[in-house]
């Protein structure tokens, strides 16, 4: 079980690792990594998550000198982390390959049976752009706007992919749609 | 389970769910859904996905990244490209040793301040700076600067690295921008000089401008 500190311990220790303490470092790391990762997982999958959270908290590392603290560390680090691994997504060219391969593979469920977890899976499954699309905007809230800059795709693209995202991802809430 | 292609409706249901259609639309779409139970059924879908993904939560990840990742901050891992690393490293390594053998050299407040103003030297280096130098030369050059800095005495107050990587990713936090024409500040030295005529001839035989780095000299505003 992760243990949940508080906004400020997270604070203090996010000052501390600015002045270079690693131990404060690990503490802001575990009080925020489960965040970090589902981002994560959700934009590029579960083979690259794990590398991807790594790569976050280097940067994180590296930056928290700049740090002046007019945020919440939890804040700023979640914007650093959904900068970082959008930049990741783009660069790996969501959009290159759209094809309709997902709507084959969502037919078959995961062992997952909790909700939650079902839906993570499907997530997983959806084509590149359309994931990219629906965690960003139904997930993390952006704008089709800035979804479209960031990913290097029109406005119009983003709200299809989105529709059809949301669309492959109802089999996965249905159980009456499960043999 | 096939969606029905046909119905256009069907393809604007999510932009009607986010309030992204015009009035006019907004309208139309909503007399249709009064008529038609299969656009009804599928917004109803719709909206449980939307509000599914909102209660997705955090997710910690399978196994502990963090001893790689202490492994990693160990290294100072300071860039993901791997020559602006190696490039930020020897002068970190250069510049550390600087402020050490400045600091060593015993500059004391009085001798500072009885020499006048303060300046400051930007290091500025540009793409690939340092990148081409071996294990040897980098030790030569080290050398040279640790010279340089022995030579000025009191009058180097110090110098010291700045992490290029912050640049980048402050920029970042924002707005992510690469900095333009590949050129950096990779660090600083503060030397006492009686006037700026002083301050430029010592800033002049600085070992950085024949490695190919160039030198902003700024004179700090005293109050």
């Amino acid at each position: 079980m992760p243990f949940a500190p508080s906004a400020d311990e997270l604070d203090r220790a996010a000052q501390a690792a600015a002045a270079g303490d690693r131990a404060a470092f690990e503490r802001l790391y575990r009080g925020t990594v489960a965040r970090v990762h589902a981002l994560a997982r959700r934009l590029l999958g579960a083979r690259e998550a794990e590398e991807a959270t790594q790569e976050v908290y280097l940067r994180a590392w590296a930056a928290l000198p700049g740090f002046r603290g007019e945020a919440r560390v939890a804040t700023w680090l979640h914007r650093l982390a959904r900068n970082t691994l959008i930049n990741l997504v783009a660069r790996a060219e969501p959009f290159a390959r759209a094809g309709d391969e997902a709507l084959e593979a969502q037919a078959e469920r995961g062992a997952a049976t909790e909700t939650r977890l079902v839906l993570e899976e499907a997530i997983e499954r959806l084509p590149s752009g359309a994931r990219a699309v629906f965690v960003l905007h139904d997930v993390e809230g952006l704008l089709h706007e800035e979804i479209a800059a960031r990913l290097g795709c029109s406005v119009g693209t983003s709200k299809s992919q989105l529709h059809r995202a949301r669309l492959l991802l109802r089999a996965a809430l249905s159980p009456a749609s499960t043999p | 389970m096939k969606t029905p292609a046909h119905d256009p409706w069907q393809d604007r249901l999510s932009e009607y769910l986010d309030g992204e259609l015009a009035p006019g639309e907004h309208a139309a779409l909503e007399r249709h859904l009064e008529g038609c139970a299969a656009c009804r059924a599928t917004l109803a879908e719709l909206r449980a996905v939307v509000a599914a993904a909102r209660a997705l939560g955090a997710r910690a990840p399978e196994r502990d990244l963090w001893p790689e990742l202490a492994g990693q901050l160990a290294q100072r891992r300071p860039s993901p490209r791997p020559w602006l690393a190696f490039a930020a490293g020897v002068l970190a390594t250069l510049l550390g040793l600087l402020a050490w053998r400045a600091l060593a050299t015993g500059a004391r407040e009085d001798e500072v301040a009885a020499l006048g103003e303060r300046y400051l030297l930007l290091l500025r280096e540009p793409e690939g700076f340092g990148a081409e130098l071996g294990p040897a030369q980098q030790a030569a050059l080290v050398e040279r600067y640790a010279r340089w800095a022995r030579s000025l005495g009191a009058r180097c107050l110090g110098g010291e690295e700045l992490a290029p990587e912050r640049l980048e990713l402050l920029a970042e936090a924002e707005a992510p921008r690469e900095p333009s024409g590949g050129e950096r500040v990779g660090g600083y030295f503060v030397l006492a000089a009686r006037d700026r005529a002083e301050a430029l001839a010592m800033a002049r035989t600085c070992p950085h401008l024949e490695q190919g780095g160039s030198i902003e000299v700024r004179r700090i505003q005293e109050h």
